[in-house]
């Protein structure tokens, strides 16, 4: 036989539909998708130098896969030549180029020095909190993945024209910087707009049917397709309503990034990020402090009791630090100390740890350091950060005043809103008032400690239940078993129930010793502890959280504070001689293992109760919505009762492939020469049984225009064929027939993806594709 | 569309009380008449070939004629001529037997050459010259040819050249036992032509031509169609293969065929089904080949079974723009 079929027009049973819409355009989309969907990692990283390498590697990923298109390599050459642009890329970029023969040619020293970095990546990748900086070992991992999902998205879309696992594999990657990471009140709306747009764009360029400017009308006649506006419309609606609860558009991140060294990023309450410090038994090191005695290093503090619910504040201010500064409270009676700190693993932090209180701050990056005088809180300022090896020095005033002089302040004099606790839980007032009848305090400072040594009689845990909000603290003092943060909570709200201004204050305990005067700090000491207002002294802490040894520590104890200088009778040992390990000393035997997600979870579960719908979610329009697309449809469906459902001729020719597959499982392939009658006949047997797929397919592929509702019978045509070729068949004959139609679909998939590209190749030099 | 199958089943119920077991020869008889094509007959005598005709006629209400065929019919007995009328003084025009709708040539290839291709042209351009004259057939206009493939002494068989202007060849064949069985009944009680009604007329046949003229046919099924076409010349058998005219003759008459299934487009299965019917008797084999035995219709059942069958036309073709870009590069 000497007939030689043109095999492009004639590609035999597994030939792919036609591909109308130009294969620029369709990959401009995926390049607009893929830059859509790297927009959030503008919240991983600090600053926009992040971008360059990124937008980078979507292009040239891109670019390779299109040039190996245009020479018309298949999805393997497209592959391989991804593969090497990639690698060429990393190095180029990131390697230092002394290891690339020629500067150019990667060596094996080259290889090294990229598993080296790939390596620091990972490490870093666990350690790092967001934002951080796009240091060369995390942008090799962004650039890896960023490049190898544009590869994916190209291949999908334009190659295979699946657009809708395309944009989903560009999803994945929009979604993780969202998910992982906190926005500092920055909305993710702006970030989903492109994305959608870019999406949209791509489904509709990369579609099989997909004609520019024209749509067509199937079935002809009078096609009513209120479904499917219905259906597109409630699709929008609710995507653009709901997407407000998709992690990452609040405030919050889902997830707390295991590596939040610190958890010093901000949102609306410090206490959220740090809690899962508060538990956390790392030993990775926070900062190292050179101090002559241990210090407790102040993040922030928690002034606002909020709607009963937890401790926040109401967002940190910050004046710029030049000279001294003020100071939050007169303190006449003080120690001054010279404290230096730096940062170890406080990098992408904004809140600056420093011991209480500091007058003078001396550092390099001065200019960027902020002080809110009200909370004693040291921030950066802006968009900066603080980067480990950023160092400061501190001048710093300890309260020291002497037990009598407090017992003779008035603290009825303090700002009423440091008194003010409400819908606190009776028990915690009731139990306060016992207390403190029962150890006969009358003045501030002793009904202070009184409540202080009380508390620590209870249990320490750090399995506890997390949060310390109202349901939370009513648990801890039915339990009287907690941790650091529900003593100082529930400490500081039974002060306030009594009338003595307090807040909570959280950051780190002294660490450990290393030095003659030196400390290393590690987030195992993260901490949160108590300070009372006494007006004309200042703010002085105390410290309600016992060991879980039965030792007590003391904010400031070596300091000599008031609290606990005065306070002899308590049993405590002192540190700075034993020096010993906070982390080691707090730790339990079994390592706690906070759910990263439950800290979040308790407060937002007590806020919902006591502010619904405050989150801003829309629920009343998206109900209106929901009722009005609904009553729309109903009324347009009966208006026009005969609209069908429109079937796309794509849905029965992609039946008629999976009786092709079943007819290969059976050891009857297709053969080219056969027209769709004669081989859905032969599969089914009988050519009744399968006349109706056939006419269905035959009108699919064939005719003008496509009807509505043919594809029901052709459903019932195709289950019927596979109900008689299978039904007698046993078991393992089946999984036999199963693994050859799964063999003879990837064939089809192989040959298809490279009749594509041939036939792609052959549209971009013939010029664009003419209507027929 | 739902008209067009109407009327074709009407037709084709009808001329089945009169062909027994034949419905296959029925169809392909309508089919040329809505491709506005002509049909050579090759047959044994007596198995119906005249009832077919002048059943056909009888339901489509029109003008059937027959001429036999003999060595010495005159071209003008076909086409006609002018006969000088003494009482009025002038030449009038007796038209002769082509001038009817149905035109059944019985035993054409008795005639000799000149005869035959009076009718053959006749037959091509649907009008006939005398003496300057021209003189337009009637529409619908079929010509349903009979040839004996088994006498062949004293015939003139047609040449290449005049077959290609038949649309298609049949060959009516034997009825089964059962069939010929109700054939000695039905033909025992009477004339059964006689009791056909029309069930259509001229004007509507034309309007059918018309619509299935068209139908609606996917670029990549014409292109099927012509790597069939191509597949002929090709085939190493086949000395003279297809003409263009063969590619329009099989697009033409899938239009008729799709449109008497009831379809308002074609599909290649009915390409498929045609070819033997619209190719076979244009091929002419390699004397090689006809020594072997081989016929002009095991030669298409290799084309057919040799060339891809198209999957599908959802899009712009992609066969030519390749080939294009091929020449451009």
């Amino acid at each position: 036989m000497t007939a030689r079929p043109t095999a492009e027009s004639t590609a035999g049973p597994c030939t792919a539909a036609g591909r109308p819409v130009s294969e620029w355009l369709l990959v401009g989309a995926c390049a607009a998708l893929m830059a859509a969907a790297v927009l959030p990692f503008a919240r991983v990283f600090v600053g926009v130098e992040f971008a360059r390498p990124v937008a980078a590697a979507i292009l040239l990923s891109l670019g390779g896969q299109s040039l190996a298109r245009r020479a018309g390599g298949g999805p393997l050459t497209g592959l391989l030549v991804g593969i090497v642009a990639w690698s060429m890329f990393v190095a180029l970029a990131f390697l230092p180029a002394s290891t690339l023969y020629g500067g150019f040619v990667p060596t094996s020293e080259t290889l090294r020095a990229g598993a080296e970095l790939f390596a620091d990546g990972v490490e870093l990748v666990r350690t790092r909190p967001a934002p951080t900086f796009p240091v060369p070992g995390l942008m090799v991992l962004t650039v890896t993945g960023v490049w190898w999902v544009a590869h994916a998205v190209d291949v999908l879309a334009v190659r295979l024209r699946s657009p809708l696992h395309a944009v989903a594999a560009a999803l994945v990657l929009w979604t993780v910087p969202l998910a992982v990471t906190t926005t500092p009140g920055g909305q993710a709306w702006r970030w989903a707009v492109p994305l959608l747009i870019a999406a949209v764009a791509v489904l509709l360029l990369g579609s099989d049917t997909a004609r520019m400017g024209r749509a067509r009308r199937v079935g002809g006649g009078s096609v009513a397709p209120a479904f499917g506006w219905v259906t597109g419309l409630g699709a929008v609606v609710a995507g653009v309503l709901l997407v407000g609860l998709v992690p990452g558009f609040g405030e919050r991140a889902l997830v707390q990034p295991g590596g939040s060294g610190g958890g010093l990023t901000t949102t609306d309450n410090p206490m959220v990020d740090i809690r899962s410090n508060l538990v956390d038994q790392s030993r990775i090191p926070v900062a190292r402090v050179s101090s002559p005695e241990p210090v407790y290093l102040r993040l922030t503090s928690l002034e606002r009791f909020d709607a009963g619910q937890r401790w926040t504040n109401d967002g940190i201010r910050g004046d710029p630090v030049s000279g001294p500064l003020p100071a939050e409270a007169q303190q006449p009676l003080s120690r001054s100390l010279n404290v230096e700190v730096e940062a170890l693993g406080l990098s992408g932090a904004v809140l600056v740890p420093a011991p209480y209180q500091p007058r003078a701050i001396s550092s390099p990056r001065l200019e960027d350091l902020r002080w809110d005088s009200d909370l004693a809180t040291l921030t950066m300022t802006g968009d900066e950060r603080l980067a480990n090896g950023d160092s400061y020095e501190l001048a710093v005033e300890v309260p020291n005043p002497p037990l009598e002089a407090l017992r003779e302040v008035d603290v009825s004099e303090a700002n009423p809103a440091l008194t003010r606790v409400p819908e606190l839980p009776e028990e915690v007032g009731a139990l306060a008032q016992r207390i403190v009848s029962e150890a006969g305090a009358d003045t501030a400072v002793d009904r202070a400690l009184a409540i202080q040594q009380e508390l620590r009689s209870w249990e320490y845990s750090l399995n506890p239940p997390a949060g310390h909000g109202s349901n939370a603290m009513r648990s801890f003092i039915q339990r009287r078993v907690g941790y650091c943060e529900q003593f100082a909570g529930t400490m500081a709200a039974m002060l306030r129930s009594l009338g003595i201004p307090a807040r909570v204050a959280v950051g780190f305990t002294p660490g450990e010793r290393v030095g003659d005067s030196e400390y290393i700090v590690r987030r195992a000491n993260a901490h949160a502890w108590v300070e009372v207002l006494f007006p004309d002294y200042g703010w002085v802490s105390f410290e309600p959280t016992p060991r879980s040894d039965g030792n007590v520590l003391t904010p400031g104890a070596e300091a000599g504070m008031a609290p606990t200088q005065l306070d002899s009778q308590l049993t405590r040992r002192p540190q700075s001689t034993a020096t010993p390990d906070f982390g080691q000393q707090q730790g339990p035997p079994q390592q706690p293992t906070p759910s990263p997600a439950a800290p979040d979870a308790g407060p937002d579960a007590e806020a919902a109760g006591g502010q619904p719908a405050g989150g801003g979610l829309p629920w009343t329009w998206l109900g209106v919505a929901v009722v009005g697309l609904a009553g729309g449809g109903l009324l347009w469906g009966r208006r026009q009762p005969r609209s069908a459902a429109i079937v796309a001729p794509g849905e029965v020719l992609a039946r008629v492939q999976r009786v092709e597959r079943l007819g290969a499982g059976l050891g009857r392939p297709r053969e080219a020469s056969e027209t769709d009658a004669e081989y859905l006949a032969a599969v089914a047997r009988d050519a009744q049984r399968a006349q109706p797929l056939v006419a269905a397919v035959e009108r699919a592929r064939w005719a003008p225009t496509v009807p509505a509702g043919a594809d029901e019978a052709a459903g019932e045509a195709e289950a019927a064929i596979r109900a008689h070729r299978l039904g007698g068949l046993g078991r393992v004959t089946r999984a036999m027939v199963a693994v050859r139609s799964w063999g003879y679909g990837a064939r089809c998939w192989v040959k298809r993806a490279r009749a594509g590209e041939g036939r792609r190749a052959a549209t971009l030099t013939a010029g664009p594709p003419g209507a027929r | 569309m739902q008209r067009l199958g109407e009327e074709t089943a009407a037709i084709e119920q009808q001329m089945a009380t009169v062909m027994e077991g034949k419905p296959e020869v029925v169809r392909l008889l309508l089919v040329s008449l809505l491709a506005g094509g002509h049909v050579l007959l090759e047959d044994v005598p007596g198995v119906g070939k005249t009832l077919l005709t002048k059943a056909l006629g009888r339901s489509l209400e029109c003008t059937v004629k027959r001429v036999q065929f003999t060595p010495d019919l005159l071209p003008t007995d076909i086409t006609g001529v002018t006969v000088y009328q003494q009482e009025s003084g002038r030449f009038t025009f007796r038209p002769g037997a082509v001038f009817a709708n149905v035109v059944l040539g019985d035993e054409i290839n008795r005639a000799g050459p000149k005869t035959q291709s009076a009718l053959l042209e006749a037959m091509e351009e649907q009008q006939v010259t005398i003496d300057g004259v021209t003189h337009a057939l009637p529409s619908p206009f079929l010509v349903i040819a009979t040839q004996n493939p088994i006498e062949l002494e004293g015939t003139y068989p047609l040449p290449e050249a005049q077959r290609d202007r038949f649309l298609m060849r049949l060959s009516i064949g034997y009825p089964s036992a059962d069939a010929e069985l109700e054939v000695l009944e039905v033909h025992g009680e009477g004339d059964r032509l006689a009791e056909l009604s029309p069930v259509t007329d001229a004007s509507s046949i034309n309007w059918l031509k018309e619509v299935v003229g068209q139908l609606h046919a996917a670029p990549a099924l014409r292109r099927y169609i012509v790597d069939v076409v191509r597949a002929t010349r090709e085939h190493p058998a086949v000395e003279l293969g297809a003409s263009p005219r063969a590619s329009l003759a099989l697009l033409r008459a899938a239009r008729a065929l799709a449109a008497i299934a009831g379809r308002d487009f074609v599909i290649p299965d009915d390409v498929k089904h045609l070819t033997p019917y619209v190719l076979a008797h244009r091929l002419v084999l390699t004397p090689q080949a006809r020594m072997g035995d081989a016929t002009p219709d095991d030669v298409l059942a290799e084309v057919l079974a040799s060339v891809p069958v198209p999957t599908s036309d959802r899009g712009p073709q992609a066969g030519a723009p390749r080939r294009q870009a091929a020449s451009l590069r």
